[in-house]
């Protein structure tokens, strides 16, 4: 089980990289999530709201009224290219902290 | 379903309605309902499905920087909100003291499910503990009163001796499992001790735990209940039905078999009682103040923890020392009666409480 401390920074990474593929709403990528993630980490639904405004806020995404196959309103979620650009120097930052923190905890038992 | 909306409006309900809240409200609605229906199609009970929305909701902290309410969020400035989640940096001034002591730090959903998870975990080993207690002499009784009838092929010393050794090895073991939940607990005792400020969001939550399991626990409490007024029967059989050369000799076991009876019960009674004791502890904290109904919760497995023990040990002190093995059965049935009126009294004042508000 992933601490929401420990997974806070990437959130944003994951939502991006979902978003990469279609335009999509909360719930769904809520879902696609935890399709991924399973019992390791389940996103809480005001972090996942809160981190699709702030990069909403940002322009990394854009927002549009949809509608459920019921009729019901959704608000859909759509990447801009800025969000794009963003999403491959986030992927980039990854890899690097990745390495990095690699290297610090090579035969430390887990 | 209502339940949902519910949650949401005591979660939005102290701040000023900006357009920015409502549509927060109106989206993260729409997804707790797709998320309820989905749990729903998944197989899951109503119940079972707003518990988990509600547990999956988070903590409203979280949108504060994104609605710009920061300041009507943390309306204390006790700068202790980071303590859920990544620390927040607030620029809001402090609020004018109104007391001396600050407000101790809210308890945060996590906080509270990790707590939920370990009583749950752990309380069927307490059960076991207390059971275990309750059990401990039973060896010692049966086999010294064998002994003495001269059923056995073990002298009434030797017979003593062995029981002895089951009760102290029986007590060590219960002990160690107690400490040993303590300690499993300990990160969690400023909630046990009530040092923390209520949140709704972890009000409600807790509520909804509690009524999960309320049908559970009431089946419990009612077999509990049902074998502790029977554990008598054995004695009452032995010295009521058996010729006194018999009954002089199997009296022991009787005590002994009525005794397993007793931790029977409490064995079925206590592990499902966890929840409405955590949804006690977790309304229990000091600033938000203390709602009189949820005291009285889980007050029957507090009773039941201790009372069935003192039991065995007033029994057990009068039987021996008062050599009264003869009357003091007695104590039995007026305990379980007496037991079943308690919690039959508590329960009806809870739903008369219930049914007021």
């Amino acid at each position: 089980m992933i601490s929401a401390d420990a997974i806070r920074g990437y959130v944003d990474l994951m939502l991006l990289s979902l978003l990469r593929q279609r335009p999509s709403y909360a719930y769904e990528l809520a879902q696609q999530i935890h399709a991924v993630t399973g019992a390791e980490y389940s996103i809480k639904q005001t972090t996942l709201y809160s981190a699709v405004k702030r990069l909403e806020g940002a322009s990394l995404v854009t927002s549009y009224a949809g509608a459920s196959e019921s009729g019901k309103p959704r608000t859909y979620y759509q990447i801009t290219a800025d969000g794009l650009a963003y999403l491959e120097s986030k992927v980039a930052e990854w890899r690097d902290t990745r390495s990095v923190v690699d290297r610090f905890i090579e035969g430390v038992e887990a | 379903m209502n339940v949902i909306t519910a949650y949401l409006e005591t979660m939005f309900g102290a701040y000023p309605k900006t357009t920015r809240l409502l549509e927060a409200k109106a989206e993260l609605h729409a997804m707790m309902e797709d998320a309820y229906h989905g749990y729903l199609a998944q197989g899951m009970s109503e119940n079972e499905a707003v518990g988990r929305v509600i547990t999956e909701f988070g903590n409203l902290d979280e949108l504060a920087p994104v609605l710009g309410i920061s300041a009507e969020i943390a309306p204390s400035g006790s700068g202790l909100e980071g303590t859920g989640g990544a620390p927040v940096a607030s620029s809001a001034p402090p609020a004018p003291a109104v007391r001396k002591v600050p407000a101790p730090a809210p308890v945060t959903q996590e906080e509270a499910e990790r707590y939920a998870e370990a009583r749950r975990r752990s309380e069927p080993r307490l059960a076991l503990a207390i059971a275990m207690f309750v059990v401990s002499p039973a060896p010692l009784i049966a086999l010294a009163t064998l002994g003495a009838g001269g059923v056995i092929g073990v002298g009434q010393d030797a017979a003593a001796m062995i029981g002895l050794a089951c009760l102290l090895v029986v007590v060590l073991v219960a002990v160690l499992m107690v400490v040993r939940r303590a300690g499993e607990l300990a990160p969690y005792h400023r909630l046990a001790t009530g040092e923390f400020t209520r949140s709704p969001g972890v009000d409600r939550w807790a509520e909804q735990l509690a009524a999960e399991a309320a049908p559970r626990r009431s089946t419990a409490l009612q077999v509990a209940v049902a074998l502790w007024i029977l554990a008598v029967t054995p004695v009452l059989g032995v010295s009521l039905l058996a010729p006194p050369s018999v009954s002089n000799a199997w009296i022991g076991v009787a005590v002994a078999a009525m005794l397993v009876i007793v931790a029977v019960g409490l064995l079925i009674f206590l592990p499902a009682n966890w929840a409405a004791s955590v949804a006690e502890t977790l309304s229990g904290g000091g600033s938000a103040g203390r709602r009189a109904s949820d005291g009285d919760r889980s007050i029957v497995g507090v009773i039941a923890a201790f009372y069935w023990p003192l039991v065995v040990a007033v029994f057990l002190g009068w039987s021996f020392i008062g050599h009264a093995w003869g009357i003091s059965w007695i104590v039995w049935p007026i305990a379980a009666v007496l037991f079943g009126a308690i919690a039959g009294g508590l329960n009806a004042v809870e739903r008369y409480r219930a049914a007021q508000q």
